[in-house]
């Protein structure tokens, strides 16, 4: 089965002239992942990578059935193109988008949300369901179908976990990426049920970092689910007070302990495998699943 | 992130219709009847008031010699450039009001205490109101009524209390600032309620979209010229340095090396700089090598942009010193281009690898094998 994306999957690209637009494409279409078309004002009737580009997003749902979104449009695009999307009657969007306003990433979630469509990001790494569709800047020649789930807020971290899970000879039913920012669309507490529910995944890993609070209702939520959930929290060693990149990966000002440490700690109280290092991360699912065995 | 002095705090408030005192910047002076004034260091710490950093002057005289006693003072670590004078005020109350974005619940809220004029960290939690305001219908007025009769304000000052919750919030949207906090909120004498303080954090990713927006960067020298360079530096201590791509990576390679006993000296995450090519790179390299570390550790794996780039950069840097002598590169490549880059770097002098873990090792072992740098060099005449 997979989550989120699979071969039965419509995708648009919204943005798809531009350059990240047109890489993308032409990545899904030599790849087989089911791209009908794309979206870019003034250039409708165009192709690109033979799948036809519209001027907007309602145009090409009505005329190719489309029910997900990849958008790498231009951060001042951003919010407006989340807008469209959730307008068209979009089911899902990947926004790759990076440097997006706090407010913007606030006005997207809560309109998404209102609306039902599910919004990865922004400055999401995306969604792939190896074999069946890639949503994701990850390449499809680095991964191999499986039946590990991944949700992750980095991209690269996901990165290394694949080629780490494949040296061990396992694949993933699907990689989530739910973006590096301190607000998204999507948490981890949306992503586990799905996953929960998927015939096709035996385990899951979960990689957060610290600041906010997401990975602890993931925890949580961990604690009563049937299929285990291992745990990796990135920047065990971060200075405090200094911010790592991620937007997100910094202390929340309410004060509460959302440091790395902490949130490991949340995950071992819930009965979860955790790591503390990348290279921990297979060892800890392979013990993971010999327990559930 | 951009933090605001309290001056230009209040100026900010003031344009959003929040009430300000009457105030100028040293060594201009408030003109005020009375010439009651409070004398202010401009620092972004918090604890100026205990450290000395606020002081009260009663004419014209004293508040510029009071002025000039504050000018370059050190308040913690920051040296005092700019002191704001103020008309002092009748405060007969405080409150605590503040207006940010909850990333957790992504959505503004409004935090507002009765309890004002204290670190609201030491408030009990039952005594802060925590109303979040959904985007999607802004800051109605309901709302506004719910967080004014939690303060119960004396009846006179309740419609000036509306007008300052009403400020604030129009000031988060309307200035894209991710944090404002007003603490005290003044209650005055004639039920005017002024801002006597203003702690500002304002969204850097917006900038773009406001004219008039101070362009600083917090952090060390190396951390603001990185910045400058369109990456993310770290600054720490030990003698590795290493770069990488992605927050994450960033993160997982720090916990590698400190795990492995290796210290890091800085990080450097390349963010948008791969867009700029290889001079950009060597640029960076050029910054991280005046760290004189002994180890520089390129972390790199790209799906989508290709590793050429920074193997060039790298030679760019090599070929004109820009790394400090005997100082060891270890190079990780994985991803796209990965054989062409690699084969660049065929014939220089640096440790290649495709693997993490190795690469941290590596990087690792040779920082604890070569000599401190912490030593003066014996110079040979």
């Amino acid at each position: 089965m997979s989550i989120l994306v699979d071969q039965s999957s419509r995708i648009l690209i919204q943005g798809i002239t531009g350059g990240t637009g047109r890489s993308y494409a032409k990545r899904m279409i030599v790849h087989g992942t089911p791209l009908v078309g794309g979206i870019s004002p003034g250039k409708g009737g165009e192709s690109v990578e033979g799948v036809p580009v519209f001027n907007t997003v309602l145009e090409a749902v009505r005329r190719t059935g489309a029910d997900a979104v990849l958008s790498a449009v231009p951060t001042e695009r951003a919010l407006d193109a989340v807008y469209e999307v959730v307008e068209a009657g979009i089911r899902l969007m990947v926004l790759y988008t990076e440097n997006v306003p706090l407010h913007d990433a606030v006005r997207m979630r809560a309109f998404a949300l209102a609306h039902g469509m599910r919004l990865l990001g922004p400055n999401s790494a995306g969604v792939i369901s190896p074999g069946k569709a890639n949503l994701a800047d990850i390449n499809d020649a680095n991964v191999v179908p499986g039946r590990i789930g991944i949700v992750s807020k980095s991209g690269t971290l996901s990165y290394e976990v694949i080629d780490n899970l494949q040296r061990r000879g396992l694949g993933e039913s699907s990689v989530v990426c739910l973006g590096g920012d301190r607000v998204l669309g999507t948490g981890y507490t949306d992503v586990l049920p799905l996953f929960e529910k998927d015939e096709e995944t035996d385990a899951i890993i979960l990689i957060g970092e610290p600041g906010g609070t997401l990975e602890y209702a993931a925890a949580q939520m961990a604690r009563t689910m049937r299929k285990p959930v291992v745990a990796y929290i990135t920047a065990q060693h971060a200075p405090p007070e200094k911010r790592l990149g991620h937007a997100g990966a910094i202390s929340s000002i309410a004060g509460a302990p959302t440091t790395a440490k902490e949130k490991l700690r949340a995950f071992r109280q819930a009965g979860c495998e955790t790591a503390a290092l990348l290279t921990e991360i297979v060892p800890a699912l392979e013990r993971a699943l010999s327990s559930v065995q | 992130m951009i933090r605001l002095y309290e001056h230009e705090g209040k100026s900010l408030l003031a344009r959003n219709g929040m009430r300000v005192p009457q105030g100028a910047l040293y060594p201009e002076l408030p003109s005020l009847q009375g010439g009651r004034f409070v004398v202010k260091a401009q620092v972004l710490a918090g604890g100026r008031g205990k450290a000395g950093g606020i002081k009260f002057a009663d004419s014209v005289a004293a508040a510029q010699a009071a002025a000039q006693d504050l000018l370059g003072l050190r308040l913690g670590e920051a040296k005092v450039t700019a002191v704001y004078v103020e008309e002092r005020l009748q405060i007969v109350g405080e409150y605590y009001l503040c207006a940010m974005v909850d990333r957790d619940l992504g959505m503004p809220v409004i935090l507002a205490s009765r309890e004002g004029g204290v670190e609201i960290e030491t408030v009990a939690a039952e005594k802060i109101l925590r109303r979040p305001v959904d985007p999607l219908i802004g800051l109605r007025p309901f709302v506004v009524d719910e967080i004014v009769r939690f303060l119960d304000p004396p009846d006179a000052a309740r419609a000036n209390l509306r007008d300052a919750v009403a400020g604030l919030y129009a000031a988060l949207l309307n200035e894209d600032a991710e944090l404002l906090e007003v603490n005290p909120l003044a209650l005055l004498e004639d039920n005017s309620v002024v801002a006597a303080d203003a702690k500002c954090v304002l969204d850097e990713d917006a900038a773009y979209r406001h004219a008039v927006r101070p362009h600083r960067f917090d952090g060390t020298s190396f951390e603001i010229a990185a910045r400058k360079l369109g990456t993310i530096g770290i600054e720490l201590e030990g003698n590795i340095v290493a770069i990488m791509n992605g927050a994450g990576m960033t993160m997982a390679t720090l916990d590698q090396i400190v795990a492995l006993g290796g210290q890091v000296r800085a990080l450097v995450e390349l963010h948008g700089a791969m867009a700029h090519g290889p001079e950009r790179i060597a640029q960076i390299i050029q910054l991280v090598g005046e760290l004189q570390p002994g180890v520089l550790l390129l972390n790199v794996y790209f799906q989508f942009r290709p590793l050429d780039t920074i193997a060039a950069g790298l030679l760019l840097a090599m070929d004109r010193g820009w790394l400090p002598a005997g100082c060891k590169v270890v190079v990780r490549f994985r991803g796209e281009m990965e054989q062409a880059a690699r084969a660049m770097l065929a014939g220089c002098d640096c440790t290649l690898t495709g693997d993490f873990e190795e690469a941290c090792n590596l990087a690792v072992s040779y920082a604890n094998a070569a000599p401190s740098r912490q030593q003066p060099a014996t110079v040979s005449t």
